[in-house]
């Protein structure tokens, strides 16, 4: 924005426009006092250029020196030395090299999450398929065992006696120092050995044995219980015929076997 | 590591006082520069035309910046300050001036010194305009005179004017307004209807 002065030193009072007209007469009210005023700016503007070119003595100069060395002594020493400014090495953040290392660790571990991730859900996935697999088999005998348990409970209170005599006796160590124990007879009824060994039904077994051992077959649920003990990992499809397969061995014979097992 | 010249030139003036505070001679020199012939001017308007006296008062000046740069605010503009300094220096000698003048015997203290380093043919050309001014302006109050020898001969701004002698805007606009119509009005005989 100009000035006042500038409007008058440029314009005539002709020429000024309503805003500037109302500029100038804050300091010339008409023509006549605007023309004066002009006339001392343009002869003011010759006295400016004169009074410009005063310069300060060159003693005035060297005392100041004097003074300022006096106050600064150590640094006025060497002042007429090349100022030189240590310029120090300013790295942006984002170009240091550890800060450009952990970017590029994160990065990588920003994509090489998701698949592990997704690998792990291919395992467990494959982990579950094989879980499936495997849990008919150990459910049903999980709950046969349960029902087992209490049936069991129950007729192994009444039978314990009955067992441990009919194994002596199926055991024909009469003369066997130690006192049998429910142990011993689960062993001997592990029918799996038979199984393994000697392809015999359980059935036939079952038979084979003291009376204790028919009832304990007779129920539902300790013939699952039963099944269950003897294939923990699931009733194998040969054993659903086993009723149907006779033994060709005799009970004296098994027992011998048991025997010489032990 | 680089190494590399400082810039005085293009560092400000309170950077400047900055680095002369701290010892920095080159930086002294550059604002001595700076504000030397302006200062000196100024000085010599306001002191009677009295070039010795405005030595002095320049180098008073710039001593007192040498020893105390403290003094000087920071958050205010150097140009600003540096020049409330020299008014108020001025307005202490008008009072040392004012109590030798009930002493003196009986010269007039406000009459203008000549300067040995004037140029005579200059003044051939505008002596009859410059005395008149002269005279004219010497004759206004020191608080007109002072504002518009800032605004017209130091070239402050109304804003700076205002800041160096801690007054309104409003109040260096009416006094700049005074002294102007004032001078127009003492001069009017320079102007082209009287010379005709």
């Amino acid at each position: 924005m100009r000035s006042i002065e500038d409007i008058i030193l440029e314009k005539k009072y002709d020429e000024l426009s309503t805003e500037e007209l109302l500029l100038v007469n804050e300091l010339a009210e008409n023509e006549e006092e605007f023309n004066q005023m002009k006339q001392l700016f343009d002869n003011m503007s010759i006295e400016f250029d004169s009074v410009g070119t005063v310069e300060a003595s060159i003693e005035t100069k060297s005392s100041l020196d004097s003074i300022f060395a006096a106050k600064h002594p150590v640094i006025a020493n060497d002042w007429k030395k090349e100022e030189v400014v240590e310029e120090v090495k300013v790295i942006a953040f984002y170009n240091r090299s550890w800060v450009r290392v952990a970017a590029i660790l994160l990065l990588f571990l920003g994509v090489s999450i998701p698949f592990l991730k997704n690998s792990d859900e291919i395992i467990s996935d494959s982990a579950i398929q094989q879980a499936k697999l495997e849990t008919p088999a150990e459910t049903t005998h999980a709950k046969a065992k349960n029902t087992v348990a209490t049936t069991e409970d129950l007729a192994s209170a009444k039978t314990d006696e009955k067992k441990y005599a009919s194994a002596e006796t199926l055991s024909g160590d009469k003369d066997q120092s130690e006192p049998s124990i429910p142990g011993k007879v689960v062993q001997i009824n592990d029918v799996s050995l038979y199984d393994k060994r000697m392809n015999v039904s359980k059935t036939a077994l079952t038979y084979q044995f003291s009376a204790p051992i028919t009832t304990f077959g007779s129920s539902t649920a300790t013939a699952a219980g039963l099944a269950s003990d003897l294939y923990p990992n699931g009733k194998p499809l040969e054993a659903e015929n086993k009723s149907s397969i006779t033994s060709e061995v005799s009970a004296a014979d098994m027992l011998d076997w048991i025997q010489a097992a032990y | 590591m680089k190494l590399i010249r400082k810039e005085y030139q293009s560092m400000t003036d309170e950077q400047l006082v900055i680095a002369m505070a701290g010892g920095d001679k080159p930086a002294f020199d550059n604002l001595y520069n700076r504000y030397s012939g302006a200062l000196i001017s100024y000085f010599m308007r306001m002191l009677w035309r009295d070039r010795e006296k405005a030595e002095d008062f320049l180098h008073d000046l710039f001593t007192k910046l040498i020893h105390r740069p403290e003094l000087f605010d920071t958050n205010r503009s150097f140009k600003t300050w540096v020049y409330s300094v020299a008014s108020n220096m001025c307005k202490n000698e008008y009072k040392k001036q004012e109590i030798r003048k009930n002493t003196s015997n009986g010269l007039d203290s406000s009459y203008p010194v000549a300067d040995p380093n004037k140029n005579t043919l200059n003044e051939v050309h505008h002596s009859h305009f410059k005395s008149r001014f002269n005279e004219q302006i010497l004759e206004l109050d020191v608080k007109h005179r002072e504002v518009f020898e800032m605004r017209h001969f130091d070239g402050l701004s109304m804003k700076e004017i205002a800041e160096a002698l801690e007054i309104s805007e409003g109040t260096v606009k009416s006094r700049l307004f005074y002294a102007t119509k004032y001078l127009a009005q003492g001069l009017k005989e320079f102007s082209p209807e009287q010379t005709i």
